[in-house]
Protein backbone atom coordinates (compact mmCIF):
# COMPACT_ATOMS: atom_id res chain seq x y z
CA UNK A 1 0.00 0.00 0.00
CA UNK A 2 2.89 2.58 1.09
CA UNK A 3 4.98 1.67 -1.98
CA UNK A 4 1.98 1.79 -4.27
CA UNK A 5 1.72 5.21 -2.24
CA UNK A 6 5.06 6.38 -3.38
CA UNK A 7 5.48 5.19 -6.91
CA UNK A 8 2.06 7.46 -7.83
CA UNK A 9 3.54 9.96 -5.92
CA UNK A 10 7.18 9.45 -7.84
CA UNK A 11 5.40 9.47 -10.62
CA UNK A 12 3.08 12.38 -10.04
CA UNK A 13 6.17 14.50 -9.04
CA UNK A 14 8.06 13.15 -12.50
CA UNK A 15 5.32 14.42 -14.27
CA UNK A 16 5.69 18.12 -12.49
CA UNK A 17 9.43 17.80 -12.80
CA UNK A 18 8.83 17.98 -16.23
CA UNK A 19 6.17 20.30 -16.81
CA UNK A 20 8.21 22.81 -14.99
CA UNK A 21 11.28 22.35 -16.82
CA UNK A 22 9.16 22.82 -19.86
CA UNK A 23 7.54 25.80 -18.29
CA UNK A 24 10.80 27.43 -17.01
CA UNK A 25 12.25 26.93 -20.62
CA UNK A 26 9.53 28.20 -22.26
CA UNK A 27 8.75 31.43 -19.52
CA UNK A 28 12.23 32.52 -20.42
CA UNK A 29 12.38 32.16 -24.02
CA UNK A 30 9.00 33.99 -24.36
CA UNK A 31 10.18 36.41 -22.56
CA UNK A 32 13.06 36.95 -24.15
CA UNK A 33 11.48 37.43 -27.52
CA UNK A 34 8.77 39.78 -25.74
CA UNK A 35 11.39 41.96 -24.63
CA UNK A 36 13.50 41.53 -28.02
CA UNK A 37 10.55 42.63 -29.88
CA UNK A 38 10.22 45.66 -27.46
CA UNK A 39 13.31 46.98 -27.59
CA UNK A 40 13.74 46.62 -30.77
CA UNK A 41 11.01 47.98 -33.09
CA UNK A 42 11.07 51.44 -31.59
CA UNK A 43 7.98 52.45 -31.80
CA UNK A 44 7.14 56.19 -30.60
CA UNK A 45 4.87 57.43 -28.23
CA UNK A 46 1.41 57.92 -30.02
CA UNK A 47 -0.48 61.02 -28.94
CA UNK A 48 -1.21 64.22 -30.12
CA UNK A 49 0.94 66.43 -27.75
CA UNK A 50 3.64 68.13 -29.43
CA UNK A 51 6.84 65.76 -29.55
CA UNK A 52 4.61 62.64 -29.88
CA UNK A 53 3.51 60.47 -33.02
CA UNK A 54 0.07 62.06 -33.55
CA UNK A 55 -2.40 59.23 -33.60
CA UNK A 56 -3.53 57.78 -36.86
CA UNK A 57 -6.80 59.06 -39.04
CA UNK A 58 -8.40 56.27 -40.59
CA UNK A 59 -11.53 56.79 -42.47
CA UNK A 60 -13.37 58.22 -45.43
CA UNK A 61 -12.88 61.88 -46.78
CA UNK A 62 -14.59 64.19 -49.28
CA UNK A 63 -12.45 66.52 -51.05
CA UNK A 64 -13.79 69.76 -53.16
CA UNK A 65 -16.06 68.78 -56.25
CA UNK A 66 -15.71 65.32 -55.62
CA UNK A 67 -19.56 63.08 -55.99
CA UNK A 68 -18.15 60.59 -53.11
CA UNK A 69 -16.26 59.49 -49.89
CA UNK A 70 -12.85 57.95 -50.39
CA UNK A 71 -10.99 55.91 -48.38
CA UNK A 72 -7.97 57.92 -46.53
CA UNK A 73 -5.44 56.84 -44.45
CA UNK A 74 -3.52 59.76 -42.43
CA UNK A 75 -0.33 57.51 -41.97
CA UNK A 76 -0.57 56.77 -45.95
CA UNK A 77 1.12 60.47 -46.35
CA UNK A 78 3.67 60.48 -43.42
CA UNK A 79 7.32 59.82 -44.75
CA UNK A 80 8.99 58.58 -41.40
CA UNK A 81 12.23 59.21 -42.67
CA UNK A 82 12.09 62.76 -43.32
CA UNK A 83 14.88 64.95 -42.46
CA UNK A 84 14.29 69.00 -42.49
CA UNK A 85 17.17 69.72 -43.87
CA UNK A 86 17.71 67.07 -47.23
CA UNK A 87 14.02 68.10 -47.61
CA UNK A 88 12.99 71.29 -46.48
CA UNK A 89 10.06 71.54 -49.08
CA UNK A 90 7.83 68.51 -47.80
CA UNK A 91 4.54 68.94 -46.74
CA UNK A 92 3.45 69.67 -43.21
CA UNK A 93 -0.08 68.64 -41.96
CA UNK A 94 -2.95 70.87 -40.75
CA UNK A 95 -5.58 69.10 -38.92
CA UNK A 96 -8.46 71.13 -37.85
CA UNK A 97 -10.97 69.69 -35.64
CA UNK A 98 -14.52 71.38 -36.66
CA UNK A 99 -18.16 71.09 -36.34
CA UNK A 100 -20.28 72.55 -39.16
CA UNK A 101 -22.72 73.20 -36.23
CA UNK A 102 -20.43 75.26 -33.75
CA UNK A 103 -20.25 79.00 -34.02
CA UNK A 104 -16.72 79.35 -33.44
CA UNK A 105 -15.61 77.23 -36.32
CA UNK A 106 -18.37 79.18 -38.52
CA UNK A 107 -16.23 81.67 -37.88
CA UNK A 108 -12.80 79.70 -38.08
CA UNK A 109 -14.10 79.16 -41.84
CA UNK A 110 -12.31 82.73 -43.44
CA UNK A 111 -9.47 82.54 -41.11
CA UNK A 112 -9.04 78.64 -42.78
CA UNK A 113 -9.39 80.22 -46.02
CA UNK A 114 -6.11 82.64 -45.28
CA UNK A 115 -4.04 79.65 -44.41
CA UNK A 116 -4.64 77.90 -47.35
CA UNK A 117 -4.02 80.90 -49.58
CA UNK A 118 -0.68 81.94 -47.54
CA UNK A 119 0.63 78.29 -46.76
CA UNK A 120 -1.22 76.13 -49.44
CA UNK A 121 1.73 74.96 -50.98
CA UNK A 122 3.49 73.94 -47.65
CA UNK A 123 0.72 72.26 -45.91
CA UNK A 124 -1.69 68.90 -46.41
CA UNK A 125 -4.98 70.26 -44.82
CA UNK A 126 -7.36 67.95 -43.18
CA UNK A 127 -10.70 69.11 -41.25
CA UNK A 128 -11.78 66.29 -39.13
CA UNK A 129 -15.50 67.08 -39.17
CA UNK A 130 -17.25 65.73 -36.06
CA UNK A 131 -20.35 65.75 -34.56
CA UNK A 132 -20.68 67.16 -30.67
CA UNK A 133 -23.07 65.11 -29.00
CA UNK A 134 -24.80 68.47 -27.16
CA UNK A 135 -28.02 69.88 -28.15
CA UNK A 136 -28.59 71.82 -31.98
CA UNK A 137 -25.71 69.55 -33.19
CA UNK A 138 -26.94 67.22 -35.57
CA UNK A 139 -24.48 67.02 -38.54
CA UNK A 140 -24.60 64.89 -41.36
CA UNK A 141 -22.28 64.41 -43.97
CA UNK A 142 -24.74 66.24 -46.64
CA UNK A 143 -24.27 69.45 -44.46
CA UNK A 144 -20.73 68.79 -43.78
CA UNK A 145 -19.97 68.68 -47.74
CA UNK A 146 -22.31 71.86 -48.34
CA UNK A 147 -20.10 73.68 -45.34
CA UNK A 148 -16.93 72.56 -46.88
CA UNK A 149 -17.92 73.85 -50.82
CA UNK A 150 -20.21 76.72 -49.82
CA UNK A 151 -23.29 75.21 -51.46
CA UNK A 152 -26.68 76.16 -50.26
CA UNK A 153 -28.30 74.09 -47.03
CA UNK A 154 -30.00 75.30 -44.66
CA UNK A 155 -28.47 73.81 -41.16
CA UNK A 156 -25.45 74.97 -40.67
CA UNK A 157 -24.43 77.17 -37.63
CA UNK A 158 -26.63 75.03 -35.06
CA UNK A 159 -29.26 75.35 -37.89
CA UNK A 160 -29.22 79.21 -37.90
CA UNK A 161 -27.75 79.55 -41.67
CA UNK A 162 -27.19 78.60 -44.64
CA UNK A 163 -24.07 76.73 -45.44
CA UNK A 164 -23.60 78.71 -48.55
CA UNK A 165 -23.02 82.42 -45.95
CA UNK A 166 -20.11 81.37 -44.08
CA UNK A 167 -16.96 83.31 -44.74
CA UNK A 168 -13.89 82.41 -46.97
CA UNK A 169 -14.07 80.97 -50.21
CA UNK A 170 -14.73 76.94 -50.91
CA UNK A 171 -12.21 74.59 -49.08
CA UNK A 172 -10.05 72.87 -51.60
CA UNK A 173 -9.06 70.60 -48.88
CA UNK A 174 -9.82 67.44 -47.85
CA UNK A 175 -12.47 67.16 -44.91
CA UNK A 176 -12.41 63.72 -42.60
CA UNK A 177 -15.47 62.21 -41.46
CA UNK A 178 -15.57 61.59 -38.26
CA UNK A 179 -19.15 62.34 -37.20
CA UNK A 180 -19.48 59.41 -34.51
CA UNK A 181 -16.66 61.23 -32.75
CA UNK A 182 -14.43 57.90 -32.46
CA UNK A 183 -11.26 59.77 -34.01
CA UNK A 184 -11.55 63.28 -31.85
CA UNK A 185 -11.99 60.46 -28.70
CA UNK A 186 -8.45 58.84 -29.69
CA UNK A 187 -7.05 62.51 -30.09
CA UNK A 188 -8.50 63.18 -26.47
CA UNK A 189 -9.63 66.62 -28.37
CA UNK A 190 -12.08 68.26 -25.95
CA UNK A 191 -13.54 70.63 -27.56
CA UNK A 192 -14.12 72.75 -31.32
CA UNK A 193 -12.49 74.05 -33.24
CA UNK A 194 -9.29 72.61 -32.56
CA UNK A 195 -6.06 72.44 -34.80
CA UNK A 196 -2.78 70.81 -34.31
CA UNK A 197 0.25 71.14 -37.18
CA UNK A 198 2.25 68.09 -37.85
CA UNK A 199 5.92 67.26 -39.35
CA UNK A 200 5.72 65.55 -42.50
CA UNK A 201 7.30 62.35 -40.51
CA UNK A 202 4.15 62.50 -38.39
CA UNK A 203 4.89 63.87 -35.11
CA UNK A 204 3.13 66.71 -33.79
CA UNK A 205 4.76 70.11 -33.92
CA UNK A 206 2.09 72.25 -32.65
CA UNK A 207 -1.10 71.58 -30.10
CA UNK A 208 -3.31 74.65 -30.15
CA UNK A 209 -4.35 73.53 -26.20
CA UNK A 210 -0.46 73.67 -25.41
CA UNK A 211 0.07 77.37 -27.16
CA UNK A 212 -3.24 78.91 -25.94
CA UNK A 213 -3.28 82.36 -27.31
CA UNK A 214 -0.31 82.00 -30.55
CA UNK A 215 -1.64 82.71 -33.85
CA UNK A 216 -1.70 79.61 -36.37
CA UNK A 217 -0.28 81.84 -39.38
CA UNK A 218 2.90 82.76 -36.65
CA UNK A 219 3.11 79.38 -35.54
CA UNK A 220 3.30 78.33 -39.17
CA UNK A 221 5.80 81.08 -39.78
CA UNK A 222 8.18 80.11 -36.65
CA UNK A 223 7.99 76.22 -37.74
CA UNK A 224 7.73 75.64 -41.48
CA UNK A 225 11.77 75.24 -42.86
CA UNK A 226 12.59 77.81 -44.83
CA UNK A 227 12.77 77.29 -48.83
CA UNK A 228 15.75 78.91 -50.43
CA UNK A 229 14.20 80.05 -53.90
CA UNK A 230 15.50 77.97 -56.98
CA UNK B 1 12.69 40.85 -50.38
CA UNK B 2 14.29 42.64 -47.40
CA UNK B 3 17.17 39.74 -46.14
CA UNK B 4 16.68 39.43 -43.19
CA UNK B 5 12.90 38.78 -43.71
CA UNK B 6 13.95 35.86 -46.48
CA UNK B 7 16.76 34.26 -43.63
CA UNK B 8 13.52 34.39 -41.09
CA UNK B 9 11.47 32.75 -44.07
CA UNK B 10 14.00 29.88 -44.69
CA UNK B 11 14.63 29.03 -41.70
CA UNK B 12 11.10 28.84 -40.09
CA UNK B 13 10.71 27.19 -43.39
CA UNK B 14 13.27 25.03 -42.87
CA UNK B 15 12.33 23.97 -39.24
CA UNK B 16 8.54 23.39 -40.17
CA UNK B 17 9.50 21.56 -42.91
CA UNK B 18 11.59 19.29 -39.72
CA UNK B 19 8.87 19.29 -38.33
CA UNK B 20 6.46 17.66 -41.03
CA UNK B 21 8.85 15.03 -42.29
CA UNK B 22 10.33 14.13 -38.62
CA UNK B 23 8.03 10.88 -38.83
CA UNK B 24 9.33 9.41 -42.47
CA UNK B 25 12.29 6.67 -42.10
CA UNK B 26 14.26 9.16 -44.52
CA UNK B 27 14.65 11.78 -41.69
CA UNK B 28 15.62 9.71 -39.32
CA UNK B 29 19.42 9.69 -39.37
CA UNK B 30 18.67 13.56 -39.38
CA UNK B 31 17.65 13.28 -35.42
CA UNK B 32 21.77 12.39 -34.69
CA UNK B 33 23.23 15.18 -36.78
CA UNK B 34 20.89 17.91 -34.87
CA UNK B 35 22.34 16.56 -31.49
CA UNK B 36 18.89 14.22 -30.75
CA UNK B 37 20.88 10.50 -31.57
CA UNK B 38 18.93 9.34 -28.29
CA UNK B 39 16.02 9.29 -30.69
CA UNK B 40 17.36 7.88 -33.72
CA UNK B 41 15.90 4.23 -32.50
CA UNK B 42 13.05 5.55 -30.61
CA UNK B 43 9.39 5.13 -31.63
CA UNK B 44 7.64 7.43 -34.12
CA UNK B 45 5.93 9.09 -31.76
CA UNK B 46 9.33 10.27 -29.80
CA UNK B 47 9.99 11.79 -33.40
CA UNK B 48 7.03 12.86 -33.91
CA UNK B 49 7.63 14.83 -30.66
CA UNK B 50 10.65 16.77 -31.79
CA UNK B 51 9.45 17.68 -34.54
CA UNK B 52 6.14 18.84 -33.43
CA UNK B 53 8.70 21.27 -31.17
CA UNK B 54 11.10 22.22 -34.64
CA UNK B 55 7.23 23.18 -36.58
CA UNK B 56 6.47 25.02 -33.33
CA UNK B 57 9.93 26.67 -33.36
CA UNK B 58 8.98 27.43 -37.10
CA UNK B 59 5.49 28.76 -35.80
CA UNK B 60 7.08 31.26 -32.98
CA UNK B 61 9.64 32.64 -35.35
CA UNK B 62 7.64 34.10 -38.04
CA UNK B 63 5.08 35.22 -35.58
CA UNK B 64 7.94 36.62 -34.32
CA UNK B 65 7.79 38.17 -37.50
CA UNK B 66 4.81 39.45 -38.41
CA UNK B 67 4.37 41.17 -34.94
CA UNK B 68 7.70 42.78 -35.53
CA UNK B 69 5.84 43.99 -39.27
CA UNK B 70 3.23 44.77 -37.31
CA UNK B 71 4.55 47.12 -34.23
CA UNK B 72 6.55 49.19 -37.03
CA UNK B 73 3.44 49.64 -39.20
CA UNK B 74 1.55 51.18 -36.54
CA UNK B 75 4.06 54.19 -37.77
CA UNK B 76 3.09 53.62 -41.37
CA UNK B 77 6.47 52.14 -42.29
CA UNK B 78 8.33 49.08 -41.86
CA UNK B 79 11.97 47.72 -42.53
CA UNK B 80 11.17 44.74 -43.07
CA UNK B 81 8.97 44.39 -45.85
CA UNK B 82 9.44 45.81 -49.41
CA UNK B 83 7.87 48.79 -50.19
CA UNK B 84 4.23 47.96 -52.40
CA UNK B 85 4.62 44.29 -51.66
CA UNK B 86 1.65 41.64 -50.58
CA UNK B 87 3.48 41.67 -47.17
CA UNK B 88 2.89 45.57 -46.42
CA UNK B 89 -0.08 45.32 -47.99
CA UNK B 90 -1.37 42.65 -45.99
CA UNK B 91 -0.07 43.74 -42.57
CA UNK B 92 -0.23 47.51 -43.16
CA UNK B 93 -4.09 47.84 -41.76
CA UNK B 94 -4.26 47.14 -37.86
CA UNK B 95 -7.73 47.21 -37.63
CA UNK B 96 -7.66 44.14 -39.76
CA UNK B 97 -4.96 42.25 -38.44
CA UNK B 98 -6.42 42.11 -35.02
CA UNK B 99 -8.43 39.00 -33.43
CA UNK B 100 -12.34 39.88 -33.28
CA UNK B 101 -13.29 41.38 -30.07
CA UNK B 102 -9.54 40.92 -28.36
CA UNK B 103 -8.02 43.56 -30.62
CA UNK B 104 -4.97 41.08 -29.89
CA UNK B 105 -2.26 41.80 -32.62
CA UNK B 106 -2.42 38.07 -35.37
CA UNK B 107 1.45 37.78 -34.49
CA UNK B 108 1.43 38.33 -30.84
CA UNK B 109 -1.73 36.23 -30.43
CA UNK B 110 0.28 33.30 -32.29
CA UNK B 111 3.45 34.30 -30.24
CA UNK B 112 1.60 33.23 -27.03
CA UNK B 113 0.08 30.47 -28.84
CA UNK B 114 2.37 28.74 -29.89
CA UNK B 115 4.04 29.21 -26.55
CA UNK B 116 1.83 27.06 -24.77
CA UNK B 117 2.08 24.54 -27.68
CA UNK B 118 5.91 24.56 -26.89
CA UNK B 119 5.29 23.89 -23.46
CA UNK B 120 3.16 20.93 -24.03
CA UNK B 121 5.36 19.53 -26.98
CA UNK B 122 8.30 19.99 -24.31
CA UNK B 123 6.84 18.64 -21.59
CA UNK B 124 6.27 15.70 -23.35
CA UNK B 125 9.77 15.18 -24.74
CA UNK B 126 11.34 15.58 -21.48
CA UNK B 127 9.10 13.16 -19.81
CA UNK B 128 7.20 10.81 -22.79
CA UNK B 129 5.87 8.77 -20.37
CA UNK B 130 3.76 11.23 -18.16
CA UNK B 131 0.88 10.02 -17.09
CA UNK B 132 -1.52 13.26 -18.19
CA UNK B 133 0.16 12.95 -21.96
CA UNK B 134 -3.13 11.79 -23.60
CA UNK B 135 -4.44 15.10 -22.00
CA UNK B 136 -1.68 16.99 -22.72
CA UNK B 137 -1.91 15.82 -26.32
CA UNK B 138 -6.19 16.37 -26.36
CA UNK B 139 -5.02 20.09 -25.45
CA UNK B 140 -2.29 20.38 -28.22
CA UNK B 141 -4.73 19.29 -30.42
CA UNK B 142 -7.58 21.83 -29.37
CA UNK B 143 -5.53 24.42 -29.12
CA UNK B 144 -3.19 24.44 -32.15
CA UNK B 145 -6.87 23.46 -34.15
CA UNK B 146 -8.22 26.69 -33.14
CA UNK B 147 -4.56 28.21 -34.22
CA UNK B 148 -5.38 27.07 -37.25
CA UNK B 149 -9.05 28.28 -37.77
CA UNK B 150 -7.16 31.84 -36.64
CA UNK B 151 -4.53 31.68 -39.47
CA UNK B 152 -6.95 30.75 -41.92
CA UNK B 153 -9.33 33.57 -41.34
CA UNK B 154 -6.25 35.52 -41.18
CA UNK B 155 -4.96 34.63 -44.53
CA UNK B 156 -9.04 34.99 -46.03
CA UNK B 157 -8.35 38.80 -44.73
CA UNK B 158 -5.75 38.98 -46.67
CA UNK B 159 -6.67 37.51 -49.38
CA UNK B 160 -9.81 39.51 -49.64
CA UNK B 161 -10.66 42.01 -46.73
CA UNK B 162 -7.50 44.53 -47.31
CA UNK B 163 -7.14 47.18 -48.88
CA UNK B 164 -5.28 46.34 -52.07
CA UNK B 165 -5.88 42.40 -51.98
CA UNK B 166 -5.48 39.96 -52.51
CA UNK B 167 -2.24 40.36 -50.69
CA UNK B 168 0.04 37.72 -50.80
CA UNK B 169 2.10 37.96 -47.27
CA UNK B 170 5.02 35.43 -47.06
CA UNK B 171 5.22 35.52 -43.73
CA UNK B 172 1.77 35.19 -42.97
CA UNK B 173 1.91 31.65 -45.35
CA UNK B 174 4.54 30.51 -43.32
CA UNK B 175 2.53 31.21 -39.84
CA UNK B 176 -0.58 29.06 -41.55
CA UNK B 177 2.01 26.01 -42.88
CA UNK B 178 3.34 26.04 -39.46
CA UNK B 179 -0.57 25.76 -37.47
CA UNK B 180 -1.15 23.08 -39.97
CA UNK B 181 1.65 20.67 -39.59
CA UNK B 182 1.42 21.43 -35.62
CA UNK B 183 -2.47 20.82 -35.90
CA UNK B 184 -1.07 17.83 -37.90
CA UNK B 185 1.36 16.46 -35.26
CA UNK B 186 -0.50 16.60 -32.43
CA UNK B 187 -3.73 14.85 -33.84
CA UNK B 188 -1.53 11.98 -35.27
CA UNK B 189 0.20 11.77 -31.85
CA UNK B 190 -3.14 12.23 -30.08
CA UNK B 191 -4.22 9.32 -32.08
CA UNK B 192 -1.64 6.95 -32.20
CA UNK B 193 -1.38 7.63 -28.07
CA UNK B 194 -5.05 7.03 -27.78
CA UNK B 195 -4.90 3.31 -26.26
CA UNK B 196 -2.42 4.84 -23.43
CA UNK B 197 0.68 4.21 -24.79
CA UNK B 198 2.71 5.34 -27.55
CA UNK B 199 3.39 4.16 -31.08
CA UNK B 200 6.28 1.14 -30.70
CA UNK B 201 7.42 1.19 -34.73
Amino acid sequence: MNNARRNRSFLTDEDGSAATTAGFVIAGGLTFILLAVVLFTDVPIIGPNEGEMAPNLEGQIHTLGAESWTNFELYDEVDGTWDAESNPEAKWFLIQFMDTDCPHCWNEAGPMSDIESNFGDRLTMISVAVSLNIPSHDSDREEVVAFQEKASLMGCNSGNSDCSTRSGEPHDWAYFDDLDVTIMDTWGVQGTPFIVIIKPDGEVAWNQGQNQGQEIMEALVEMLPVVEAA
Amino acid sequence: MILSTTVVLVISGLTILFGALSRTEALRPLFSTLGLGSLVDEPISRRMIAGALGGILGGILSAVWVWVIQRQEIIGSTSLCIPGSGCVAALSQGSSNNLPFTGLEFGLFFILLFSILGWIALTLHLDPKASNALRLLSWGRILSGAGTAVAVWMTIIHLAFVDDSPAICPVCLVLLVANIVTFAQFHLLYTSHSNGSWNDK
